[in-house]
């Protein structure tokens, strides 16, 4: 599914519980794609494809996993990066994740490329896409949203979803930590919330007053 | 005839006369055997933390007389062999127990050894400086720039390679100065032992 120019989402449909995934397609030089939280490779419960069956997804749209340059990770619990080392052999891919979180993911057996702190993450051969990386902990310590000011368009990862957000009794969650984040979060000027699981909802939410809306939900919930 | 009766003592005692009487040398090295390990490891739990600085001369002390030369040697060897340039910390244990121990004895093959590791850590980080700048040319190149973005070598396999290459580059003069402590801080004529050591040779 195309968000906007060329962001895809692509909604986890499964039973099991795993993330929703999304591309900027063609980003890179040669054409290579950012993907961003590749998810599961199989989901724990019920054994069901993950990373296969984003990639047969991605296929339905003419992108090919493969063709991965960069997986940026939002944060490193198993369901967001189990299959970034497959994707990075698979596909010679970059990976890169908060520096709160870089010993956590190698610890998990994944290489690290990159690692990212918050500010301007630029894209392309011209660095034509200009995004913004903001650490915002709290689900986790290295816990990252991405923003693309030209589209409005907020990643939030597990941070927020559909009049709800993320856990905060994980290791390395943070309560007071995922209020300043939220309430950070919903000061961006957003037409597009991208959340990283499609709880209750597919967890794209669009236009302006959506995400308003959203937010005023979710202040009320946390009081933030 | 009458049959002379042997306690079990007695039969004992006559075996044990039958052996052959150890040499000094054997002697020697039997002690040495049974106490080398001790001292190895001593460095080895001195090295990991397990022992700590206050420590060192009480478990040093424990051993009487030839014992303890030996756990005493056998622990200076095996922290000169595990004397490393890249790994500041391990060397200050070793710095912090040869003068310990030795007092000032190795004080001078000591103010080398830290201008060896200086001198690594300026060629390091010069290396790394440089790989860095390279890495950030090729993500350049690949389309990924911005400040939100830090190369990280740890996994990088052309910094792993460099750097090792960096280590055998300044690995023989770590060997030289491994020996000539090891000879400031043993007893003279142990010098041979200090090269064997020094080389990484086990006896």
């Amino acid at each position: 599914m195309r968000v906007v120019d060329d962001l895809f989402a692509y909604v986890w449909r499964g039973r099991d519980n795993n993330c929703n995934s999304y591309v900027f397609a063609r980003a890179l030089a040669d054409g290579k794609h950012v993907l961003i939280d590749p998810g599961h490779v199989t989901t724990p419960a019920l054994g069901e494809a993950g990373i296969a069956r984003l990639a047969e997804s991605m296929q339905d749209d003419g992108l090919d996993l493969k063709a991965t340059g960069l997986v940026l990770l939002t944060h490193c619990h198993p369901d967001h990066c189990e299959a970034a080392n497959s994707v990075r052999e698979d596909s010679g891919a970059l990976v890169a994740v908060h520096e709160a979180e870089v010993d956590l993911l190698r610890q998990g057996g994944c290489k690290v490329d990159l690692v990212l702190v918050e500010g301007d993450l630029k894209l392309g051969p011209a660095a034509e896409l200009e995004l913004r990386i903001l650490h915002v902990p709290g689900h986790s310590p290295g816990h990252i949203a991405i923003y693309w000011p030209r589209h409005k368009v907020l990643i939030a990862g597990d941070n927020v979803f559909f009049r709800s957000v993320g856990r905060v009794d994980l290791p390395g969650g943070d309560v007071r930590a995922m209020a300043r984040s939220l309430r950070r979060l919903s000061e961006l000027d957003a037409d597009y919330v991208l959340c990283g699981h499609p709880y209750g909802h597919p967890g794209v939410i669009e236009g302006r007053a959506a995400v308003q809306e959203n937010f005023e939900s979710i202040q009320d919930m946390m009081g933030f | 005839m009458a049959r002379e009766i042997k306690s079990t003592l007695e039969l004992a005692l006559e075996k044990i006369a039958d052996l052959p009487r150890l040499t000094d040398e054997e002697l020697r090295q039997q002690q040495e055997d049974e106490y080398r390990p001790r001292g190895e490891a001593l460095a080895t739990r001195f090295l990991s933390g397990e022992v700590a600085d206050s420590s060192l001369e009480a478990e040093l002390g424990r051993w009487k007389e030839g014992a303890a030369e030996i756990v005493r040697r056998s622990f200076l060897m095996r922290l000169c062999r595990a004397m490393p340039l890249g790994d500041e910390a391990t060397a200050l244990r070793v710095f912090t127990a040869v003068e310990a121990v030795c007092g000032g004895s190795g004080a001078e093959a000591l103010a080398r050894y830290r201008q060896l590791a200086q001198s690594f850590r300026q060629l390091r980080q010069r290396e790394r400086t440089s790989v860095e700048q390279a890495e950030r040319e090729r993500l350049a190149a690949a389309g990924i720039s911005g400040s939100a973005v830090r190369v990280d070598l740890a996994d990088n396999p052309s910094w792993l390679r460099r750097e090792r290459e960096l280590l055998r580059e300044l690995e023989p003069a770590l060997d030289r100065l491994k020996r000539e402590l090891l000879d400031a801080v043993l007893e003279p004529g142990r010098s041979g032992e200090a090269a064997d050591a020094a080389g990484g040779r086990e006896r």
